[in-house]
């Protein structure tokens, strides 16, 4: 069975901004940009902390509502994982060009959401913007007629039968468990407690997972970046 | 290029509105019919908005035709400081919007919202305010005209004594309590005591023979007696 | 040159001290164990709605008023005003051209079958906060509305099925009075092929929804507004003339032919309404939750050596309002429940204190209480 936290990551592909990463999983697969920290318009400027702007760009189309919902939730996940108090009056812009989204759009957002999550830490960490804790997203499906089990990054054909989908992020230090602290939870669709403790419970691994898994990321990237003389 | 508005779900582009068939038969022409005055019964709420500098609700029904009624709502923001050049005066700035139903067309909006303006621009002491603007909002949340047909005329007054109302609760000041009575499709607004009039619409062909001073002097009664409703309630009130 | 500098503490009355200071302010009330609105943490606001009288199937119109609406609901809580009024539209269904082809039947159902949100209707919701100004929706009203058309679906609350427009026949007598005949199942399940139509049509279900006096979150009060105008909605019967029904042209082209069917005028009976029909099990209320952290220092002591008391560290806010308790507690919790246990939404965004397993079972037992006593309001009215 393949793994299901399994990613493909890519730093610096663009160019002229501070930051960049291009995050891939089965299917899905996210570029985001981190320009920041810069000078902000003056009606986004915070008198004490990082003000953030984000967007959201889907694989087709023009940006709709939709993105509207998802910039609010990426903005829920990044606001308290940067060290905002680090850069006062400065302005950080976050874009997400969704690629590939993995997932049926008019219905689900889960797939999106969670590998934009997981691509603004490592864009973030490529632009050495200050952040508090390392942190990972992933998604979650319950199917309604198997006993209720829980599905950890479903594909776009489970997403479908799926009785609810959920997308969760947490925050961990190094993917080590008695740290971690709950970002975000976005349950859908027709679920109850139990089935929601399931979740958390599973999501919570998951997340530690993915997040000693873009940690290592992070090391490759940096290992390749310094020349290391003996 | 798709020129959808991208900033609201619109649902699907092959949808058509619902069309009704008309009902059979009592279709009345609305402005024939005499709005008798004295018959009214009004509901009055000021601040009901929190988050407004000043706001009043009304409620207007005539018991003797059931469904007859007016649920209107006006907010007014300002004074606030407005950006740009310096002027003397306040900018005064009238919008209306029908919550529910649309039933008057944009241009008939921007008709009622421009001799609203006409009128308040007179009444409010826009130099005590420089550097100012004052918003003033109207939501018709409801409005159901003589058997069932919709005018203009009819929401005027009913306008313009929100209006009032809201600046008092703004503590906006005016030259006067202005109000305004209607009678067969005219309307006219005044102030001191029926006096002076600052605001005249008629909208369809008015009989000038003679009938003038008919209609103002009808016009003048329905204003004192809405005015006086208006003070009553601010008296009661403070 | 030095001069003896005095420093005064400043005191600021209680309500300069909530606009200047939010934070301070909030935390000084918690202490107290109370909040800035004076409720209690768990306390919700009360909750009082109407129909509204506003949509036209419940309201005898004598005359012709242009009146669409076809469900309504105002719901006030605190002092914030929610105004819901549903209309509608028609769509004409995509069908294969040459009548009801079994194998592409059998395929749209096998695809619906599979997708099980592709079952249900959507409600197209615009939600108008007013604030004094004018312009283009801001980024909240985006939001707010694409929330609850995202849940109105994901929830299943209106079936395809109930969408679909029972479509009747006027025919016109001899003496020039019509009659509007409808297909004699009386569920308005609409078995046009009697009078052989091959068309069907769906309404699209439309949401205003206007806010005043916002005060606080407002996704879960416009969300139970609208579950109450949907439960109040009725849908009109529509009907074609008789002799448009089975009006065929053959024609010939070159030799080719084919038939161009009229084009039915369909229109609404004025006067037939059934309500629509939603699976009410799916029915779900809304509440809204905060988690704030206590600050050991905006403690008020009434002397120096009071005994340190093991008081919780983090507080649960239910029913958030006000300007205070918006900016300063930034974790918060947004449920949907049918308040038997089944949960539909659930989204929680943790910007400050840390939730733990405790906070979240008590908010979901708050929220199914809530929504209980919101359902039981519904039937009141």
């Amino acid at each position: 069975m393949a793994d299901l936290t399994d990613f493909e990551a890519k730093f610096q592909v663009l160019t002229q901004v501070d930051g960049s990463a291009r995050f891939e999983s089965f299917g899905t697969s996210v570029l985001c940009s981190v320009t920041g920290p810069i000078e902000p318009k003056a009606r986004q400027e915070l008198p004490t902390q990082l003000a953030l702007e984000i967007v959201v760009r889907p694989s087709k189309g023009v940006p709709t509502t939709r993105e509207k919902l998802l910039e609010d939730k990426l903005r829920g996940v990044l606001t308290p994982v940067l060290v905002r108090y680090l850069y006062p009056r400065q302005l950080c812009q976050i874009c997400f060009q969704i690629l590939e989204s993995g997932e049926n759009e008019q219905f689900h957002s889960v797939r999106e959401l969670s590998s934009c999550i997981n691509a603004a830490f490592l864009a973030l960490a490529d632009a050495g913007v200050g952040l508090q804790n390392c942190f990972a997203s992933c998604c979650a499906a319950v199917i309604s007629n198997a006993d209720q089990d829980v599905l950890i990054n479903p594909s776009a054909e489970q997403l479908r039968n799926a009785s609810s989908t959920h997308v969760l992020a947490f925050d961990s230090e190094n993917g080590r468990e008695p740290d971690s602290h709950l970002l975000l939870l976005e349950s859908s669709g027709d679920f109850e407690e139990e089935t929601l403790n399931k979740i958390l419970d599973a999501g919570e691994k998951a997340c530690l997972q993915t997040v000693q898994r873009l940690r290592q990321a992070l090391k490759t990237k940096v290992e390749q970046d310094l020349v290391w003389r003996t | 290029m798709n020129v959808a508005d991208r900033r609201r779900i619109l649902g699907p582009l092959n949808a058509k509105p619902l069309q009704f068939a008309s009902a059979d038969g009592n279709l009345q022409d609305a402005h024939l019919q005499e709005t008798q005055s004295g018959d009214e019964t009004l509901y009055i709420q000021q601040g009901i908005v929190t988050n407004a500098n000043g706001s009043a609700y009304l409620e207007i029904a005539s018991p003797t035709k059931n469904d007859q009624h007016i649920l209107l709502l006006a907010s007014v923001y300002g004074p606030r400081p407005t950006r740009g050049t310096f002027s003397a005066r306040a900018a005064l700035s009238i919008q209306f919007k029908e919550n529910t139903l649309e039933q008057f067309t944009a241009g008939e909006v921007k008709e009622l919202c421009n001799f609203l303006a006409s009128v308040f621009r007179a009444v409010i002491n826009l130099n005590r305010y420089p550097k100012s603007g004052i918003d003033i909002f109207l939501n018709l949340i409801q409005y159901v005209g003589p058997s069932g047909t919709s005018s203009l005329e009819a929401i005027i007054p009913a306008c313009i004594n929100a209006i009032m109302l809201a600046l008092i609760d703004a503590g906006i000041e005016t030259l006067d309590t202005v109000s305004a009575g209607s009678y067969k499709g005219t309307v006219i607004s005044f102030i001191r005591n029926g006096d002076e009039i600052v605001g005249f619409w008629a909208d369809n062909d008015f009989d000038n023979n003679g009938s003038y001073a008919v209609t103002v002097d009808k016009c003048r009664r329905h204003y004192i007696q809405n005015r006086n409703a208006m003070l009553d309630y601010i008296v009661k009130t403070k | 040159m030095s001069e003896p500098l005095e420093v005064r503490p400043v005191s600021f009355p209680a309500e300069i001290l909530a606009r200047i200071a939010p934070d301070l302010s909030i935390q000084r009330h918690l202490w107290l164990g109370l909040r800035p609105c004076l409720r209690s943490f768990t306390e919700f606001r009360d909750v009082s709605i109407s129909e509204g009288g506003i949509s036209r199937p419940l309201r005898s119109v004598t005359g012709a008023t242009e009146n669409d609406i076809l469900g309504s609901n105002v719901l006030k809580s605190g002092s914030t005003i929610v105004i819901t009024s549903i209309t509608g539209g028609m769509v004409e269904e995509t069908q294969p051209a040459t009548g009801f082809d079994e194998g592409e039947q059998e395929l749209r159902q096998m695809s619906l079958a599979s997708d099980r949100l592709a079952k249900y209707g959507a409600v197209y919701p615009v939600v108008e906060v007013e604030r004094g100004r004018l312009g283009a929706p801001t980024d909240e009203e985006m939001i707010l509305s694409q929330r609850i058309h995202d849940n109105i679906i994901s929830s299943g609350i209106i079936p395809k099925e109930s969408l679909k427009v029972p479509v009747g026949v006027r025919s016109r007598n001899e003496d020039g009075t019509s009659e509007i005949f409808y297909s004699g199942d009386e569920t308005g399940g609409a078995d046009t092929r009697n009078f052989n139509l091959k068309r069907q049509w769906s309404f699209v279900l439309y949401a205003k929804i206007q806010v005043f006096s916002r005060d606080g979150p407002l996704f879960e009060m416009c969300w139970n507004s609208l579950m109450y105008a949907l439960q109040r909605t009725l849908l009109p019967c529509a009907f074609v003339d008789e002799r448009t029904t089975d009006l065929k042209i053959p024609v010939r082209v070159r030799g080719r032919s084919a038939t161009i069917r009229e084009t039915y005028d369909i229109q609404c009976d004025p006067t037939e309404f059934k309500p629509l029909k939603l699976n009410l099990g799916n029915i779900s209320y809304g509440s809204n939750f905060g988690v704030i952290d206590l600050d050991p220092e905006a403690q008020v002591r009434q002397t120096d050596n009071e005994m340190e008391v093991d008081s919780p560290t983090s507080v649960l806010i239910a029913d958030l309002q006000g300007e205070a308790e918006e900016t300063s507690i930034k974790s918060t919790l947004s449920i949907l429940t049918d308040g038997n246990g089944k949960l539909k939404h659930l989204s929680f965004v943790g910007g400050g204190a840390k939730i733990d397993t405790d906070a979240i079972r008590k908010s979901l037992s708050l929220s199914r209480e809530r929504a209980l006593d919101l359902k039981s309001r519904k039937e009141a009215t």
